[in-house]
């Protein structure tokens, strides 16, 4: 099957500024970045756009600074380049982990951090993990610069909360605080870590002592957006993170939160039945990690 | 800056020779190299990103070349297998590894493979087996089972003076 994309209009911008003021301005303009999900989603014509501004080789867009509280991220880093960067081993090391899992050496060449959360694939592994460690999307448009967090960024199957005429161009991500672990486990079709059932993503600080002082568990594929476990996290805090304290605290679970699909890869009701199972292991994985104080 | 236009001059270097060409703004990389090119080596599978049979080198990154605009790669150097073996007809140590160790039966998968394993091989000259496995995720073969493609990867990994 020979898969002829629509005819289409193409420009390469040199400047953000410029790709900016061409999506504000052309009709019907959608920005192609590294093309992993885009490509795809024209050769069978499920969306498409007149013109794509292809803005892959935008030096704005690949930058990864460090701040004091966090790591701002260029929208255009490629999954390959964030697996390689120094700065975010250091700093969110679960996200080079979490990103060295994503399909495979041809995506991770060409696919990137912004291309992936702006497609918000219900069964990808960024959205979970990017909203459970907290991060906070930068969006530029005619308008200006707005912060979006990824709890409002999210909004539902393949839509984000950018408006007509505004790109993503960087990710904010808190520095991994002492203390603290992340964990990230999803039920992938046949373990291939390409079409996630659901994935359970969590972070946890302990306190001196031991307990748990902060943690947030977010589950995908269980609802139309990432999905925080709010009175699991309750039932946790506080606690010594034991396994009886997680029956307790898994044991809150409202129910009445999940909506999952029902297809051919998992019936609903599977999904909300492996929500605790992994957003659990999720949480083991991420107090695992901040026992140690460092990744491996 | 340049205008939106339904098509583009583009220059890409394949294989050590450079192309200037016209190009359709919807043209995929493989079709280019395939159909306007004539290099028809690199194969097109799937169609969809899953297979990784067209597998090429653009600018020392591996990418399946039906997932990128031909326009895209306008200033690329791209390495398909036809670059592989030397003028002379003699093959490229991966090739002679593939050889050896019979790691191809049908063969349409094989110019992907071997790209993918070129490509592991010069970003980790000495993968271990999960490594190689890891490596060659992106291609589907059908017919080996990938033993004796992983054998065949493994033979160069061992050996420390195979340059690639």
């Amino acid at each position: 099957m020979a898969l002829l994309l629509r005819e289409l209009e193409y420009v390469r911008p040199d400047s953000l500024e410029d790709a900016v003021r061409l999506l504000s301005e052309l009709p019907d303009a959608g920005l192609l970045a590294g093309g992993q999900s885009l490509i795809n989603v024209l050769k069978m014509r499920i969306g498409g756009y007149s013109t794509l501004i292809d803005i892959s080789r935008l030096r704005e867009l690949k930058a990864i600074e460090v701040g004091e509280k966090s790591l701002r991220v260029g929208a255009g880093v490629t999954y390959d380049e964030l697996m390689h960067s120094m700065e975010v081993s250091l700093h969110r090391p679960t996200l080079v982990d979490v990103v060295g899992r994503i399909a495979d050496p041809q995506v991770r060449n060409r696919g990137t951090l912004g291309g992936n959360c702006c497609y918000n694939d219900p069964t990808c592994h960024l959205p979970p993990i990017l909203t459970a460690i907290g991060t906070v999307f930068e969006a530029r448009g005619s308008h200006g610069t707005r912060m979006i967090p990824a709890s409002e960024f999210f909004v539902s199957y393949y839509q984000t909360s950018l408006g007509p005429g505004e790109m993503l161009v960087a990710l904010h991500v808190p520095k991994l605080k002492s203390r603290s672990g992340d964990g990230f486990v999803p039920l992938s079709v046949g373990g291939t870590d390409v079409l996630n059932i659901i994935a359970g993503a969590a972070t946890v600080t302990l306190a001196e002592e031991g307990g748990i002082e902060e943690v947030v568990i977010v589950v995908t594929g269980a609802s139309e957006r990432p999905i925080r476990l709010e009175s699991v996290e309750e039932g946790l805090k506080g606690t010594a993170g034991q396994p009886d304290d997680a029956d307790r605290a898994f044991s809150l679970l409202d129910l009445a939160l999940l909506d999952p699909p029902d297809d051919v890869h998992a019936s609903a009701e599977y999904r909300r039945d492996m929500v605790p199972v992994f957003t659990r292991r999720a949480l083991e994985q991420a107090m695992k990690n901040a026992r140690r104080g460092i990744h491996d | 800056m340049t205008e939106p236009a339904k098509s583009k001059t583009i220059r890409v270097t394949v294989d050590g020779i450079e192309y200037t060409r016209d190009v359709e703004a919807r043209t995929l990389l493989v079709r280019f190299i395939r159909e306007a090119l004539n290099h028809t080596g690199t194969h097109f599978g799937c169609d969809t990103g899953h297979c990784g049979s067209c597998s090429v080198i653009v600018d020392g990154k591996v990418v399946k070349s039906c997932m990128v605009l031909a326009v895209q790669a306008d200033g690329a150097d791209i390495e398909t297998v036809e670059g592989l073996a030397n003028p002379d007809g003699s093959l490229h140590p991966i090739q002679q590894a593939f050889s050896q160790y019979h790691a191809l039966q049908c063969g349409f998968c094989t110019p992907g493979v071997l790209m993918a394993a070129k490509y592991l091989l010069e970003t980790n000259p000495h993968p271990n087996e999960e490594e190689i496995r890891r490596g060659i995720k992106g291609n589907l073969c059908r017919c080996t089972g990938y033993v004796n493609i992983v054998r065949a990867i493994q033979s160069l990994a061992n050996e420390e003076e195979v340059r690639v």
